[in-house]
């Protein structure tokens, strides 16, 4: 459709000679020096352009003069207000002229407003058919003229004036310091096609604002409409100044950090990395809560570090340093649990059965973790239950029991109140074991956290090497989501030092992440069967490489079976 | 509000206060600089009092929807003003609808200007509707709180047939146009 229509035209709306500069360089058909521009670089929206901040038409007069137009190839339009009884459009074209603009626009135009307000500015005389008076005398006059319009009535009403160029705005455009808009790309192009109904064809067509944030949704736009051109104003200079100052700044505190990290965060055990401001107050919280006896559940995703935590937990309140009782509740049978927890007396059932004491009663003294105690049977919940009561504990088979001073740690990765809810775990022990909750947030909730903690496993993994992060690879690291959590960024970093010892993590050392994260919806109908990770064959060849060929070692490393390794050589001609 | 062809809060100090209690009409929305340091200066000027002018309220529709997302909204130009009295200022908040004046007074406001909107020239006699109108919302908001002052701003540019008595304010606030 494009094919068939006038050459595609674009302009830029600018506001400095920074932007100016740049839009000329790429060759941009046109500028527009607009008091928006401006205001868009001092951090406003471009819609502070109608607010009477400063007198639009000298300011856009004085930017032009001195930073742009004895510096651009291209025409220069000046966005012109003609908004004040004061101002008298043939002398405002004259002046625009003898400065040495190309042309003129209406900016900041009425068009854009609506209500009494627009309609007492046309009674007065200083509305929209002022802003056509504007463009007939540069017209006239000779010069360039785009007209701003909204509708099929103020494009004809421009047309009729002289206007070469039409541009239809379809809003202003969204973003940080943008507009919120509802309008989708098909929305804009119907709505351009009514405004521009029975405009001559020799007249250059544009549009501008509402959804168009990006060069392809600009082709979207006239291809789907009669519109042949796009004038970005917050697309140009706004949108991708924001972007890229962001993601620079980002790398320089990313950079900050990573100093750090090398240097003092490695005597830090790894559940504390992190500077944000979610571990700052998490470190507070267990310092807090460390030295009292009160029971403390831990939950978060699994690979957050709950049990590294809660080691840490009893490693700040146990001065003596004993080691906690830790339990994996998930491995805790019907059969021999409630013995694992409880100890049984000698000879119980049968003869040779030694006297054997449980969990609870060896951390007499000490700090046990329950670790997944949501994993605990309904049975073993109700002696679990009456230990956190009254701290006895009596073994199976013994007619008595001992009382133990234990503090009970647990951690759970299931929202333990929604099994409340649906009567899999007792209330009464989430209430025992739940004195303190310890919510450990999942990675992607502190990405301000991933550059030091990969440094560290850096650190640690190459014993005391210095590993450099190239930014692109830090941005890799910072945008993915992590769902296996610090976990996951572990062994991603052994992965990647795996493959790479030069000393440097590039970006392509960790686009395998990019790769292989395929968003939920996308996840194949048979999520058991594992995803081939890509880069298998540099991952093997790298192992055989740093273990010299020796498939038996390089099997173990690997952690696969020899046959396996010799098949995958085979397939990979790696052999 | 919509004319940017000065630097309406510059402007402010361009003119020296004459009358024993000048109020500053403010654009409240300036996205830039402070309030403390702009009310400081103000005040030195010898500004006793501000008002939020030119204003938000009279946007409608699409304009009041675009401009709110600035944000230029009567609600905010109420909560500067409330903040400005805290800084020892009196204020007068000028609104054009009884949803508006409900939240100058809810800000705290007690001393408020009631525009009659963007209305054309009547002819032929008062507009009876639009006074019973106005007469019934300065009631309205009385009612909400005591000790409420309101004044009508009187334009003779809008609508010279509506005036403070006749929908029952407590006094005009007339524009007066400078040479």
């Amino acid at each position: 459709m494009t094919d068939q229509k006038n050459p595609f035209i674009f302009g830029a709306a600018v506001g400095s000679g920074l932007t100016a500069l740049a839009v000329d360089r790429a060759g941009a058909d046109f500028l527009l020096v607009l008091n928006a521009g401006r205001l868009r670089m001092r951090g406003a929206s471009s819609l502070a352009s109608y607010l009477p901040l400063r007198p639009a038409n000298e300011w856009v007069f004085e930017i032009a003069e001195e930073e742009i137009l004895h510096r651009c190839v291209s025409p220069v339009l000046a966005g012109l207000n003609v908004r004040d009884p004061a101002i008298d459009p043939i002398e405002i074209v004259e002046k625009a002229n003898s400065i040495g603009f190309a042309g003129v626009c209406n900016f900041p135009s009425a068009a854009m407003l609506e209500g009494q307000l627009r309609q007492l500015m046309e009674a007065e005389g200083i509305g929209f058919g002022k802003e056509c008076e504007l463009i007939r005398a540069a017209s006239e006059r000779g010069m360039k003229t785009l007209a701003y319009v909204c509708t099929n009535r103020e494009a004809r009403m421009m047309v009729e004036a002289g206007a070469d160029r039409i541009c239809v705005v379809v809003g202003f455009t969204g973003g940080r310091t943008g507009v919120s808009t509802s309008l989708t790309l098909e929305g804009a192009a119907d709505l351009a096609n009514q405004v521009l109904e029975g405009i001559p064809a020799n007249i250059a067509t544009l549009i501008e604002g509402g959804p168009i944030t990006s060069p392809e949704d600009a082709l979207t736009v006239t291809r789907l409409s009669r519109v042949n051109g796009y004038i970005a104003g917050s697309t140009i200079d706004r949108l991708p100044l924001e972007q890229a100052i962001e993601e620079v700044a980002r790398s320089y505190k990313v950079i900050a950090k990573m100093g750090r990290g090398n240097k003092d965060d490695v005597a830090q055990p790894s559940a504390f990395i992190g500077s944000s401001h979610a571990m700052q107050t998490l470190r507070k919280l267990v310092a807090d809560i460390a030295p009292s006896d009160m029971p403390v559940l831990i939950t978060g995703e699994t690979g957050t570090g709950k049990s590294l935590l809660a080691a840490d937990i009893h490693k700040q309140h146990y001065a003596e340093k004993r080691d906690p009782v830790v339990v994996d509740c998930t491995s805790l049978s019907r059969d021999v649990g409630p013995v694992q927890l409880m100890g049984q007396v000698a000879g119980l059932n049968r003869r040779d059965v030694p006297l054997t004491r449980g969990a609870l009663e060896t951390a007499h003294g000490n700090g046990i973790i329950l670790e997944e105690v949501s994993a605990l049977s309904a049975e073993l919940q109700g002696l679990i239950l009456r230990f956190a009561e009254t701290g006895y504990v009596q073994r199976i088979g013994a007619l008595d029991g001992r009382t133990v001073n234990v503090r009970l740690l647990s951690t759970s990765n299931q929202n333990i109140e929604d099994l409340v809810e649906v009567n899999e775990f007792r209330r009464d022990l989430y209430h025992r074991i739940n004195a303190i909750q310890i919510a450990v947030p999942p990675l992607r909730e502190r990405r301000d956290d991933i550059a030091e903690l990969a440094a560290f496993f850096a650190h640690n993994l190459t014993r005391n090497e210095d590993i450099q992060f190239t930014n692109a690879a830090l941005r890799v690291l910072l945008e993915y989501d992590w769902p296996g959590n610090v976990r996951e960024l572990k062994n991603a970093i052994r992965r990647i030092l795996t493959l790479n010892s030069s000393g440097r993590v590039t970006a392509r050392d960790v686009n395998f992440l990019t790769l292989t994260q395929i968003p939920e919806q996308e996840m194949p109908a048979h999520p058991e069967r594992p995803i081939e990770p890509i880069g298998e064959r540099e991952w093997i060849a790298a192992a055989l490489k740093q273990h010299n060929y020796r498939k038996g070692a390089t099997a173990q490393y690997l952690g696969i079976a020899p046959r396996t390794l010799y098949n995958k050589m085979k397939k990979f001609q790696l052999d | 509000m919509v004319m940017p062809r000065l630097d309406n809060n510059r402007a402010l100090f361009d003119i020296r206060p004459v009358e024993r209690v000048s109020y500053a009409g403010v654009l409240t929305c300036d996205p830039f600089g402070t309030a403390d340091n702009f009310l400081r200066r103000l005040a030195d000027h010898g500004y006793v009092g501000v008002s939020n002018w030119p204003s938000a309220i009279l946007f409608q529709g699409h304009t009041k929807r675009m401009m709110a997302s600035m944000p230029a909204t009567p609600e905010l130009e109420y909560a500067w003003l409330a903040g400005a009295q805290r800084h020892g200022f009196q204020s007068l908040a000028f609104f054009r609808s009884l949803e508006q004046g409900r939240a100058a007074l809810s800000a705290g406001l007690r001393q408020l200007v009631l525009h009659p909107g963007l209305i054309p020239q009547t002819t032929g006699g008062p507009p009876d509707l639009l006074i019973a109108s106005l007469g019934d919302l300065i009631e309205k908001l009385r009612h909400q709180v005591d000790g409420v002052e309101i004044l009508l701003y009187e334009h003779v540019g809008l609508n010279e047939a509506v005036q403070a008595t006749d929908v029952g304010a407590d006094g005009a606030l007339i524009f007066k146009a400078t040479p």
